[in-house]
Parts: structure tokens; C-alpha cells; sequence
């Protein structure tokens, strides 16, 4: 299986992270195709094909969901929330990638079932070593659910 | 008595023929003693008195003696304010002691005492709890005790206290008595320390709100700056970043130089930022406490330091078993600010020492981490705990000014005090304390 066709959805609603994060991938060599949601809604939409994505074949599901906690209209807890709770994505592999280290939003994530939380840090070339790292592992090393599984 | 009268009575006793009568009897010797007279006039050789003379001065002394308990049981109940009472089940007689009627406020020549008396007396709303509380301890064998109000002729309240009880005579309730105690003043009292307990609590509930509503909003705002403060850094840095990396042959020293600095400037930024919500981290946190042996912490950390910077040789001399009651992981956090200070300030003496130990004053135990570096001018000792004050320039050694800041509110949040003392170039000493004892519950 070539790790380039896994799909990267990227929940970001802040353009220079997201240009941020694209760069990170690339520069890291990560060529899978990443999607992007603005917003929690646009996020489920691409998940459900529903709304926007309506035509989508969901059997096909990203490799990993790279998820940012403060979002317009459905934050990142509620999406986690939905992804969990329907039987189509309850094993779909979740990373929290946001700015808080808060604790609350840590335990919240974990209570929650994501797979894993990543503070993005300030630094650049920290962001790009933690975004190397959250690639290799998710797209190389980590084995994800079969597909007949999420059914 | 004059001669007069003592014809009189003569003449009066041969009239009635008979009497008994107490006098005064006067012995030779002066002494004078009661007596009880019972005479009788027989109208023989003239007219003779029979009479026998018994001396009564025991049955005087025992009336007496009566008469003077009865007082001051009286005198007694009328200080206590209580009154007691007697209700012959038999008869259906009930008998008031004088306070009894003091405390229902009723004239004793004008009426009687009577149970229909005591329950006028008794507040209209009590009436039935009062009548029910005696018909049960009669039925049940038990003696009661309760608080009613009585409603009184001007309208006035009082609060009395009743207890009773009831004796038997083969199973059948044949006299009960009891106590009825006037507690107005002492329950006027009681209702107005209620009053002052209660606006106390009530005015505890507030400020506890108040500080509650202060703790959420902190909480807020440690939150926004934790997500959105640090967002637009990233941005500067990550396309400065960038503008180095896709730009660089259009870009000359000169050039580089600035976007280096911007990238440090904002990652300054985020570390200050960090910084600031772990202090606001330590004022929000709970305190768990336990048991903490410090000098375990302190050879932690300096281990720590150690491994941290293998080539630096420091003398270290820490006493053991110091022990106190606190949370563990803000003492450690407190000791690594302390000791990494004491560390780091040392550095550039040629046999950098570095202590921690503790000693006894006026009854306390008072910490202490002292170094032999640099120190600080005492001039400026009130700028060392506060948050982003520094007392040395960053190039000279490297800090934000927080550690001692955070030092300081952990110890505070221990309920101890800290201070510290410095002779520049010799030896800096780090004071503080950490009672067992807390003021603070737990919750900030």
C-alpha cells in the first residue's frame, strides 16, 4: 500500500496554520493528499458525506484527522464528540493538534477517546519536528482499523 | 403584756373554759423558751386552771428551719426564673409555686391555678404541641422537655422551658410534676446570634461568590491566552521562518539579521506567555496535600541540575529528613526555581557552594537555600518576588523574572512567608516557611 494515497484531514480554521501545517508536510515530505475543513461542521460534512460532500465515497476515511480544538461553529471537543459516537468513525483515528496546553482541554480530548494530543509549539522548527514526527507515525508506523471494522 | 391585758385574758379563758395557745416561758435562770398551753377552767374552790405546759422549742426549730427552706426555695426559683408545679391526677388538683404565676404574669388572690389557666397562657399556635407533648409523656411513662411561647395579656412573647414528669401507683398516673423555666432573654439572645451566624454566612456565600466569579473569569482568560495569544507568534515565527528559507538569495545579512530577531523575539513571546499560565496555573490549582520529605526534593532537583550540566562542579550540602505537610508538586516547583537560581547565580565563582537546611526561630521552622554567587543589591530585595522583575541583565544570566514570582505564591499558598537576604558576591540566602497549620482549605 503506498502511504501516498492515505488522506490527511486537516481541521484548521486559522489560514496561517493551516498554510503553516501544509508547509510543515511538505517540507517533511508528507505528498498525501490533506483536506482541509475550516470549521466543525465542514469537518463531519467531509467525514458523513453530507452537505459539501454529499457525493463523497465514505468508505474511503483519512488515515488520521489532525484536529484543532477552537473552531467556529462546532468546536473541536463537539466534532470529537460526534466522530466517537457514530458507529461509521467511532475507531477513526483522531489527533488534537492546538495551541492550549490547558489541562482541562488535555483531559477533556482523552475523556473524549482522542488517540493522541500535539501542542503546537511556537517555534517553527519545533512545529515542523512534532508535525515530522505526528506524520511518520500516523502514515508509516501505526497500523489503523481495518475498513470492515468501522462498519 | 400589761396587767390589764393579762385580766383580760383571764377573764376570756374562764369564758371559753377551755384553750390552747403558744406562749413564752421564762425559766429562773433568765432563759426563755416557746411553750404550747392547753388549759382548762374548772370552776372549782373558786375557779382552777388545769393546765399542761409542753415545751415545743424542737417543733419551733423545725418550723423554723421550714419556713427558711420554703424562702429560699422561693427566693431561688425567682432567680432562675423557674417555676415548679404539682397536678394531682387524683384530685384534679394542680398547685403553683409563687414564680409560676410571676412567669405567666397571673395574681395569685384573683385566680386560681388551673390547667385552662396555663393553656390561656400558652401561645394560640403552641397549644396543641404543648398538649400533645404532656398527653404523650403521661401515656408513655416519660419525662419531656420543650420549648413553647406563651402569648401574654399586652401582647408580649415569651419563651419558657417546661420539663415534667408524671408518677404511677399500679400503672395509674397519679401526680405529675414539673419545672416551667422563663428562657426569653436567653432565647432573644440565641435568636440574635442566629441573626448575626447567619448574616455571617450569608456574607462568607458572597465573597465566596465573588471570588468564585474572579477565579472563573482568571480561568477565561488563562484560556484565551493560552489559545489565541499564542497563535499570531506562531505565524510570525513559522513565515519568518519560511522568508528565510524561499528568500534567501534575495536577502543579505542585514536581512537575515532582522528575521532572526523577529523569530526570537516571538518566541521570547511564547515562552513569557508559557511562563505567565503556569504562574496563573499555580494560583488556580488545588492544593493536595500529604506529607513531603523536602530534603528528598532538593537532592531530586540538584540532581537534575547535575545531569543538566554534567561539567558544571557545584559543592552541595543538604540536610536531611526535613519534612512538612504540602503539595508535592508545587514544593518541587517552588525548590527547582530556588535551587536552579542558587545554581545558576553561583556559576561564576570559582568554588561555587550551594545549601539547603533549616534552623528554629521563635518557635517556627524557617527553610533555607543559600549560595555564595553574585547575590543582589538589598536596596532592590522588594523587586525580587515580583512577576517579570529582574535584578541582572539577560545577557549576564538568563531568566524571565517569573521563577521567584511563582516561588513566592507557592509558599503563600502554604500559608508561609518568604524573604531573602544577600551580601554581593558572598553569600545569598533564600528564607522561608511552611506551617502546618493552613488558612487556606484547599480551594483557592
Amino acid at each position: 500500500m503506498n502511504t501516498h494515497d492515505k488522506i490527511i484531514l486537516l481541521v484548521e480554521d486559522n489560514p496561517d496554520d493551516e498554510a503553516l501545517t501544509l508547509r510543515a508536510l511538505r517540507k517533511n515530505n508528507i505528498l498525501n493528499d490533506v483536506v482541509v475543513a475550516r470549521d466543525g461542521v465542514e469537518a463531519l460534512d467531509y467525514l458523513f458525506g453530507t452537505g459539501a460532500y454529499s457525493d463523497r465515497n465514505i468508505d474511503i476515511q483519512p488515515q488520521v484527522v489532525l484536529l484543532d480544538l477552537k473552531l467556529p461553529k462546532l468546536d473541536g471537543l463537539e466534532v470529537l464528540k460526534r466522530i466517537r459516537s457514530d458507529p461509521r468513525t467511532q475507531l477513526q483515528p483522531v489527533v488534537i493538534l492546538t495551541t492550549s496546553s490547558e489541562d482541562r482541554d488535555i483531559l477533556s480530548s482523552y475523556q473524549l477517546g482522542a488517540n493522541s494530543f500535539i501542542r503546537k509549539p511556537v517555534d517553527f522548527q519545533q512545529f515542523m519536528e512534532a508535525v515530522r514526527q505526528l506524520g511518520l507515525y500516523w502514515l508509516v508506523v501505526n497500523t489503523p482499523p481495518p475498513t470492515s471494522g468501522r462498519n | 403584756m400589761s396587767p390589764s391585758d393579762i385580766a383580760a385574758r383571764i377573764q376570756k379563758l374562764i369564758e371559753a373554759k377551755q384553750a390552747v395557745f403558744e406562749t413564752q416561758h421564762r425559766a429562773k435562770d433568765g432563759s426563755v423558751w416557746p411553750v404550747e398551753v392547753s388549759t382548762v377552767y374548772m370552776p372549782v374552790s373558786g375557779g382552777r386552771f388545769f393546765s399542761f405546759i409542753r415545751d415545743i422549742s424542737e417543733r419551733k426549730r423545725v418550723e423554723d428551719k421550714l419556713r427558711a427552706s420554703e424562702a429560699s426555695l422561693k427566693e431561688a426559683q425567682r432567680l432562675a426564673q423557674i417555676g415548679s408545679w404539682e397536678l394531682d391526677l387524683i384530685q384534679n388538683q394542680l398547685v403553683w409555686s409563687d414564680e409560676v404565676f410571676r412567669i405567666f404574669e397571673i395574681d395569685p388572690a384573683r385566680f386560681a391555678a388551673s390547667y385552662e389557666g396555663f393553656l390561656d397562657a400558652v401561645h394560640p399556635d403552641d397549644r396543641a404541641m404543648v398538649n400533645a407533648t404532656y398527653t404523650e409523656s403521661v401515656n408513655n411513662h416519660s419525662a419531656y422537655n420543650m420549648v413553647h411561647r406563651l402569648l401574654m395579656a399586652d401582647g408580649a412573647i415569651k419563651y419558657v422551658r417546661e420539663r415534667g414528669k408524671t408518677l404511677y401507683q399500679s400503672n395509674m398516673p397519679v401526680l405529675s410534676i414539673g419545672t416551667v423555666q422563663d428562657i426569653t432573654e436567653a432565647k432573644l439572645i440565641e435568636d440574635e446570634l442566629l441573626l448575626y451566624r447567619n448574616h455571617l454566612e450569608s456574607m462568607v456565600k458572597r465573597r465566596t461568590a465573588e471570588l468564585e466569579a474572579v477565579n472563573q473569569e482568571l480561568e477565561a482568560f488563562a484560556y484565551s491566552v493560552s489559545h489565541d495569544l499564542r497563535a499570531p507568534l506562531r505565524g510570525i515565527d513559522g513565515f519568518s521562518q519560511a522568508l528565510l528559507e524561499d528568500y534567501q538569495d534575495k536577502l543579505d545579512n542585514t536581512g537575515r539579521d532582522y528575521l532572526n530577531r523577529v523569530r526570537a523575539s516571538s518566541q521570547r513571546m511564547g515562552d513569557l506567555i508559557d511562563e505567565l499560565l503556569k504562574l496563573s496555573r499555580i494560583t488556580r490549582a488545588m492544593l493536595k496535600r500529604s506529607r513531603i520529605n523536602l530534603s528528598d526534593l532538593a537532592l531530586l532537583v540538584l540532581r537534575q541540575l547535575q545531569e543538566a550540566a554534567p561539567e558544571h562542579h557545584v559543592e552541595t550540602v543538604v540536610q536531611t529528613g526535613l519534612q512538612v505537610t504540602g503539595d508535592g508538586g508545587l514544593l518541587k516547583v517552588a525548590l527547582e526555581n530556588l535551587l536552579s537560581n542558587a545554581w545558576k547565580y553561583s556559576a561564576k565563582q570559582a568554588c561555587p557552594r550551594l545549601e539547603f537546611g533549616s534552623f528554629e526561630q521563635d518557635g517556627e521552622t524557617i527553610y533555607f537555600v543559600s549560595d555564595n554567587g553574585v547575590g543582589f543589591d538589598m536596596q532592590y530585595a522588594d523587586k525580587l518576588f515580583g512577576a517579570f522583575q529582574r535584578l541582572h541583565h539577560r545577557e549576564q544570566f538568563e531568566g524571565n523574572g517569573i521563577g521567584l514570582a511563582t516561588v513566592k505564591r507557592i509558599i503563600h499558598r502554604h500559608g508561609g512567608r518568604i524573604w531573602a537576604e544577600s551580601e554581593l558576591d558572598k553569600k545569598t540566602t533564600f528564607y522561608f516557611t511552611v506551617p502546618n497549620e493552613d488558612p487556606e482549605s484547599g480551594n483557592p
